[in-house]
């Protein structure tokens, strides 16, 4: 089956956190970017990266857990709040710090919003895409291949 | 130290054909489709030229950087830089981080890169144009030099540069023939 992932483009990324708010309204019902679940790191100016859950296959968080409440369903890692301890092993092993504490003490992580996910719909400049995982290659490679062509077409045709 | 072994596409001599992205899938996957591919050729045909992208084996790989699980290492043998499945998380970083694009993705997310087949590749191979080249540095390196100088001979004496000197053309027959060949390697296998 293909798998549908969140395909992210920094450097089209120009920072107006929509996506950070339409994350915490369309969960918690609340503009808070600290109810998010995605984030965007910027540095001096430059966004450097948008942390958010890359669904990983095989997930460490999935494997480090002992209850069982991290679980594969679709192709998206889905956090079950009724057999979660709060451990916190998860967040210890996620490399991108996708798994976060929310104020009321539970975790919470992406669930892309079963299948709709929000921070896609209100993106203005197409960083954030909800695309099957084998179209990736297609933009990456043309980005490249650009100036290529640009010097083909100055120098003339062969 | 050994001469490294290197692939190397000299961009006058491709045609756009797309016969290399077949027999990487086929020798890789064993289907027949260019989405599987390890090496792209984007074609432009408004403007005749044609960009393969692929893997350049950079001396220090940002995509091994990138990985948080170290899943990817270099192979001194074959020379070229691996993904260890056993360790790979699927976290798509090592997608990002390549700056030409060279990593793709199957249909379930897996990374997928050349590998070199081994040290033995296909899409050399099967080119037509003998545009793919595989070899040590040096000779790699004296070749591209070469083909350029060539067409630059070819171009000042308005003879044109479609045929440089020393390219062999293969007919389609013999690329036909090395696909067939892969194909039924590719069966004995038994994956």
């Amino acid at each position: 089956m293909t798998k549908y992932i969140l395909d992210i483009d920094v450097e089209k990324c120009n920072a107006c956190m929509r996506c950070v708010f339409a994350c915490s309204l369309a969960r918690n019902g609340v503009i808070d970017e600290r109810q998010s679940m995605i984030r965007i790191i910027v540095d001096k100016g430059i966004v450097i990266d948008i942390a958010v859950c890359r669904h990983c296959d095989p997930a460490p968080c999935v494997n480090v857990c002992e209850f069982d409440a991290l679980r594969v369903e679709d192709g998206r890692i889905i956090l079950d709040q009724s057999k979660c301890t709060t451990c916190k092993a998860c967040i210890s092993v996620c490399p991108f710090g996708a798994i976060r504490e929310s104020y009321g003490g539970e975790l919470v992580k992406c669930d892309l919003c079963h299948g709709d996910p929000a921070c896609v719909r209100v993106c203005p400049t197409g960083a954030i895409k909800y695309i099957p995982a084998h179209f990736v290659k297609t933009r990456r490679t043309s980005s490249v291949t650009k100036t290529i062509y640009e010097y083909v077409e100055k120098i003339g045709k062969r | 130290m050994a001469h490294r072994y290197i692939l190397a596409i000299d961009y006058e001599k491709c045609t756009g054909c797309h016969l290399c992205e077949l027999a990487c899938s086929i020798k890789h996957h064993g289907v027949v489709n260019p989405y599987l591919s390890r090496i792209t050729i984007i074609t432009k045909p408004e403007i005749q030229a044609s960009a393969p992208v692929y893997c350049l084996q950079c001396n220090d790989a940002l995509c091994a950087r990138a990985c948080p699980a170290n899943a990817i290492y270099f192979d001194e043998k074959i020379g070229a830089w691996l993904i260890d499945y056993n360790k790979c998380i699927g976290c798509r970083e090592c997608v990002y981080a390549c700056p030409f694009g060279a990593i793709s993705l199957t249909v379930k997310a897996e990374p997928i890169k050349c590998d070199l087949c081994g040290g033995d590749p296909e899409c050399v191979k099967v080119c037509p144009h003998d545009a793919i080249i595989y070899g040590p540095e040096y000779e790699v390196v004296r070749k591209l030099k070469k083909g350029k100088a060539v067409g630059t001979v070819y171009e000042v004496l308005e003879k044109g540069v479609e045929v440089p000197a020393g390219n062999r053309v293969k007919d389609a027959e013999e690329a036909v023939k090395t696909l067939y060949r892969i194909w039924e390697e590719r069966k004995k296998l038994n994956i």
